[in-house]
C-alpha cells in the first residue's frame, strides 16, 4: 500500500469502513456530512500510513483518526454547545417524551438510537466505541484521550440513564 | 434472589451474561438492561454506499497520479534549466563567439522553461483536474 497499491488500499477501506462510519454517524447526524467525513478520514489514513508505527492496533489508529476528524467537524459547525447539557448527567432530560408518536414497540433499538443521539457527544462516543465497535476501555482511552476511569464512568451513567428511559417507555407501551 | 445493583447488572452483562444460578430468573431491571445492551449493539440502519471503498480508492489514486505528474513536470523543468545552463557554459568555454550569438536568443531560451511550466499547469488545472473531479468520490 505504501508503494501506491490502490487495490490494497481499497481492501483496507472495505475492512474499516463500518468502523469509521459507526464512530462518525453518532457524532455527525447528517448522513451526507457523515459520508463526506468518512471520505476525509480515509484520505487522512492514506496520507498518514507512513507515520503508522505499529505501536497500537491499526483499528485503534483508524478509529482515532475518525474520532478526531468527526470532533473537529462538530466543533467547527457546532450547533450544540457544551452548556446545552447539564454538568450532572443524572439531571439530563431527553426531548423524546412521547415515544409512541415516534416509534412502535418493535423498534426499541430505534428508540434507544434516538435517545443516544440526544446525549452529549462524549457519552455518544464511548457508547459507540464500546458497544458497536467493541473496543475495550484502554483502547477507548487511546482513541479519545479520555482516562479509562472516565470512559467507564461515562458508560455506566449513560447506560443507567438510557435504562431508566427505556423502562419508562416499555411501561407506557404495556398500558 | 438478591437484587443486583445497576453497577452489578451492567458488569454482569458486560461479562457476557455469565450463567444465572439454576432456578433464578431475570429481575425486571436485568431484563431492561438486557434489552438495552442488545439495542446498543444494533448496527445503524443507514450505512455507506456499497461501492464506497472503490470510489475512495479511485479518488485517492487520481490525486496521487495528479501529484506525481506535478512532481515529474517540476523535475523535467529543473533538468531542462540545468541542461541549458550547462550547455551554455560549455559553449562559452569552447566557442565564446557562438555563445555571444546565442545571447541574441536569450529571451526565447529563458522563456522556454516558464512556458513549459505554464502549459503543464493549465493542462493539470483545466483539463485533467476536470477529468479527475468527474471521477472522484461523490457520495
Amino acid at each position: 500500500m505504501l508503494n501506491g497499491d490502490m487495490r490494497a488500499f481499497e481492501l483496507l477501506v472495505k475492512q474499516y469502513e463500518r468502523l469509521v462510519f459507526y464512530v462518525i454517524h453518532r457524532l455527525v447526524k447528517e448522513q451526507q456530512a457523515a459520508e463526506d467525513i468518512c471520505q476525509e478520514v480515509f484520505i487522512k489514513v492514506y496520507n498518514s500510513l507512513t507515520r503508522f508505527s505499529f505501536q497500537s492496533k491499526l483499528s485503534t489508529w483508524v478509529a482515532r483518526i475518525a474520532y478526531l476528524t468527526a470532533i473537529n467537524y462538530v466543533r467547527k459547525y457546532k450547533r450544540e454547545k457544551a452548556s446545552d447539557y447539564p454538568d450532572d448527567i443524572e439531571n439530563f432530560h431527553f426531548t423524546v417524551d412521547t415515544p409512541d408518536q415516534l416509534l412502535t414497540k418493535k423498534e426499541t433499538a430505534n428508540y434507544v438510537e434516538q435517545l443516544i443521539l440526544q446525549l452529549p457527544e462524549k457519552y455518544r462516543t464511548v457508547l459507540t466505541l464500546y458497544h458497536l465497535n467493541e473496543f475495550s476501555g484502554p483502547e477507548i482511552e487511546e482513541i479519545t484521550g479520555m482516562p479509562e476511569g472516565t470512559v467507564k464512568s461515562y458508560l455506566f451513567r449513560a447506560r443507567k440513564l438510557l435504562k431508566e428511559k427505556l423502562e419508562a417507555y416499555l411501561k407506557d407501551e404495556m398500558l | 434472589m438478591k437484587e443486583m445493583s445497576d453497577e452489578e447488572l451492567q458488569q454482569w452483562l458486560e461479562n457476557n451474561k455469565q450463567q444465572l444460578p439454576v432456578g433464578e430468573t431475570l429481575s425486571k431491571d436485568a431484563e431492561v438492561y438486557n434489552m438495552l445492551f442488545e439495542a446498543l449493539g444494533e448496527e445503524p440502519a443507514n450505512g455507506l454506499s456499497y461501492d464506497f471503498a472503490a470510489k475512495i480508492a479511485r479518488s485517492v489514486g487520481a490525486r496521487e497520479k495528479h501529484s506525481n505528474e506535478l512532481k515529474y513536470n517540476l523535475a523535467v523543468t529543473l533538468i531542462f534549466i540545468a541542461a541549458l545552463g550547462f550547455m551554455y557554459s560549455l559553449l562559452a568555454f569552447f566557442m565564446p563567439d557562438q555563445a555571444s550569438l546565442l545571447l541574441k536568443y536569450k529571451w526565447i531560451l529563458l522563456l522556454l522553461p516558464p512556458a513549459f511550466i505554464v502549459i503543464q499547469y493549465f493542462d493539470q488545472r483545466l483539463v485533467k483536474a476536470r477529468m479527475f473531479n468527474s471521477r472522484s468520490y461523490k457520495p
